[in-house]
């Protein structure tokens, strides 16, 4: 039989039909084919980008729905040099500001100046002074805040092109316990949400960049246990180091 | 029997047709991965780097033609240059981020990266204090709160390298670094081998295994065509510094969202910049030094 024979040019054909066939089937199914992508839930992810707290906006006390200025209840008590345990007023506040452990250390002793602050080197300052007031005390912090190198910016780091905005300290430091607030952290990356599936390492745990312990390898999979009467005389040095990391 | 079809021939002929109909059906078959009738402008897209500027301004229509008709959102591409003189440099306070992951997810948003599994540019590596071990660092960690006592946290992103791995050893010269030190990726000549993602030793590089997966809602519609455009599957993806903010003079996503201001940024060539201030003044160092990459991205401690 010569080649082509009219069948083979027949089923030549056919072919070619098929191809068409299959190519226009391919496009007007594939949209339907493919499975779509379950979407991550991220709006369940709640991000606050904020800021840690916010500052008191004056130096006043509200009780009862009335704001007081501290002055009104200070102007004839008398004022402490060391600290107490308050029991009515302030009772709630907590400090912990180290060995920074006075009052009046940032509170105007004075009490005619009673809604101000004071200075390490005694100068009264305005409420609103209140990074004059760290810094009279954090003098390199205040720098490296100055300089950009603590505390948070937003903005520009292009001045010509605008402007950035800085953090003030009490925003990120409450003054009386500055320690910064523990936060709750964001869950991690790569866990693909849905049902646990038990025994699969979570998705990326790649042991590539970092160690995330592995499942030890079965007995079954090793080979025969090495008698150590037969074991060749190089492995003799390391026979009593601990079997290697890798 | 010279046109008399035996039973024999017709036969043969069948079963030719039939493994043919087959092969060709299995060779076809990841057009079924298609979402239409191929594109033949973006099949034939030159590199970036050989597009004319009416090339360039096609192909960002084309795409942002092709996210509106995708997503429903009017997104923009912008094509910021990087300026003379600017070097972009990033470095982050060790004594003070708190591991919170609040950059991850800002830079995330941003960037439009996929949400399912999500591909976060930013690992936070938590590590026992008193050094820097990565073979015992976990970034799988998720307490009540951070920071834990005893514990450090290293958020590690693309480092912006002088000697980058990974455009070395990309075969079509898909990745290379821009004369600010930013590494860039051209999604349309990627042709996703993930020779660089292997390449890299700070493990910053992400392929998209799938074309990324956003609600429509949650695209950040101002978009760069070397960054946060975008993607579609089987390309590599990595952080440029958010180079359509940083090129704009604005900072970085994930600079912006640190809530405990341990991110720094800035010009390298610009004496009074706060990057300068900080390797002037505070005893940097980088991540793997040893491996030669020469990294734009510095650490410190001052806490
Ligand atoms: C409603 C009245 C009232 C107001 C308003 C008030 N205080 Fe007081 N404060 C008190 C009382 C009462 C005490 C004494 C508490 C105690 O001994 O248990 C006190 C104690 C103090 C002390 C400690 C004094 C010492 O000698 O140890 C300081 C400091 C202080 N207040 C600061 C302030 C500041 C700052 C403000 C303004 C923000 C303020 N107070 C507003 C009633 C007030
Ligand atoms: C490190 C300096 C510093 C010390 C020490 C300090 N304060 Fe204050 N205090 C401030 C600042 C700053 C504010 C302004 C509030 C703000 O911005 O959150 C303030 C606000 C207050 C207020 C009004 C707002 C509030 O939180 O109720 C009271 C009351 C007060 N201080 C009482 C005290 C008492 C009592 C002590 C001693 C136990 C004390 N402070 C010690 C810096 C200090
Ligand atoms: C009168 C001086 C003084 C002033 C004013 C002052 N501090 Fe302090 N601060 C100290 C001292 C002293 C310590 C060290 C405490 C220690 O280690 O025992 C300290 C510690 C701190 C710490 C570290 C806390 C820790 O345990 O890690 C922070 C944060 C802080 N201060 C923030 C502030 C802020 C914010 C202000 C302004 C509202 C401020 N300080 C005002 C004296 C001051
Ligand atoms: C964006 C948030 C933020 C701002 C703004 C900020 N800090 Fe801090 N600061 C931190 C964090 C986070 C730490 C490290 C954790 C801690 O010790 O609380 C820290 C640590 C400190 C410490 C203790 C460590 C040290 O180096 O002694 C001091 C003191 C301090 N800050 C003072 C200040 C002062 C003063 C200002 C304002 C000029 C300020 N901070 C502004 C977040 C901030």
């Amino acid at each position: 039989m010569s080649f082509p024979s009219p069948e083979l040019r027949k089923g030549a054909l056919a072919v070619g039909g098929a191809l068409l066939i299959y190519v226009g089937l391919a496009w007007a199914l594939s949209s339907a084919a493919i499975a779509p992508n379950p979407v991550a839930p991220r709006g369940e992810i709640q991000v606050d980008f904020g800021p840690n707290r916010l500052p008191g906006t004056a130096l006043s006390l509200h009780k009862a729905g009335f704001e007081y200025q501290c002055s009104e209840c200070h102007m004839d008590q008398p004022r402490h040099a060391t600290p107490r345990t308050f029991v009515g007023e302030h009772s709630t506040l907590a400090f912990d500001h180290g060995a920074n452990d006075r009052c009046f250390n940032c509170h105007h002793p004075d009490p005619d100046l009673a809604d101000q602050f004071v200075t390490r080197d005694g100068r009264p300052l305005p409420f609103t002074e209140h990074v004059a007031l760290c810094a009279s005390c954090h003098g390199v912090v205040h720098r490296d805040w100055l300089r950009g190198a603590h505390g948070r910016r937003q903005g520009y780091w292009d001045r010509r092109k605008g402007e950035a905005e800085r953090t003030d300290c009490v925003i990120c430091h409450d003054p009386h316990h500055p320690v910064f607030a523990p936060i709750a952290p964001l869950p991690p990356p790569g866990v693909v949400r849905g049902p646990a599936r038990p025994g699969l390492a979570p998705h990326g745990a790649v042991p590539h960049l970092l160690n995330t312990p592995v499942a030890p390898v079965p007995d079954t999979l090793r080979g025969p246990a090495i008698d150590p009467d037969d074991a060749p005389a190089y492995a003799a040095p390391h026979a009593e180091d601990e079997e290697p990391a890798r | 029997m010279s046109d008399a079809t035996t039973r024999r021939d017709f036969l043969k002929g069948g079963v030719a047709v039939v493994a043919g109909v087959a092969s060709v059906a299995a060779a076809l078959e990841p057009l079924r991965g298609l979402d239409g009738p191929p594109d033949v402008d973006a099949w034939l897209q030159s590199h970036y780097h050989e597009m004319t500027p009416d090339e360039k301004a096609a192909a960002i229509a084309r795409l942002e033609a092709a996210a509106k008709a995708e997503f429903g959102v009017d997104i923009t591409i912008s094509d910021p240059q990087p300026e003379a003189k600017t070097k972009f440099a990033y470095a982050l306070n060790l004594g003070v981020c708190v591991g919170c992951r609040k950059c991850a997810y800002a830079c995330e948003a941003e960037n439009n990266t996929s949400r399912a599994p999500g591909k976060q540019y930013i690992r936070v590596l938590e590590m026992n204090k008193g050094g820097i071990d990565l073979e015992s660092a976990n970034h799988h960690y998720d307490p009540e709160q951070v920071p834990q006592a005893g514990k450090f946290y290293m958020p590690v992103q693309c480092h912006q390298c002088d000697h980058p791995p990974c455009v070395k050893v990309c075969p079509v010269e898909a990745t290379w670094k821009e004369p600010d030190g930013i590494v860039v990726v051209d999604y349309d000549w990627c042709i996703g081998c993930r020779y660089c993602e292997a390449a890299c030793p700070y493990w910053a590089r992400r392929f998209n295994f799938e074309k990324p997966v956003i609600k429509p809602e949650e695209i950040n519609p101002k978009t760069g065509y070397l960054s946060n455009r975008p993607r579609p599957a089987g390309v590599m993806e990595k952080c440029t510094f958010c180079l359509h903010r940083t090129r704009e003079g604005r900072y970085p996503a994930c600079l912006e969202a640190c809530p405990t201001g341990a991110r720094a940024f800035g010009n390298l060539h610009d004496p009074k910049s706060e990057i300068r201030y900080i390797l002037e003044h505070k005893r940097v160092f980088v991540l793997k030094e040893e491996v030669g990459t020469l990294p734009n991205f510095f650490y410190y401690f001052d806490v």
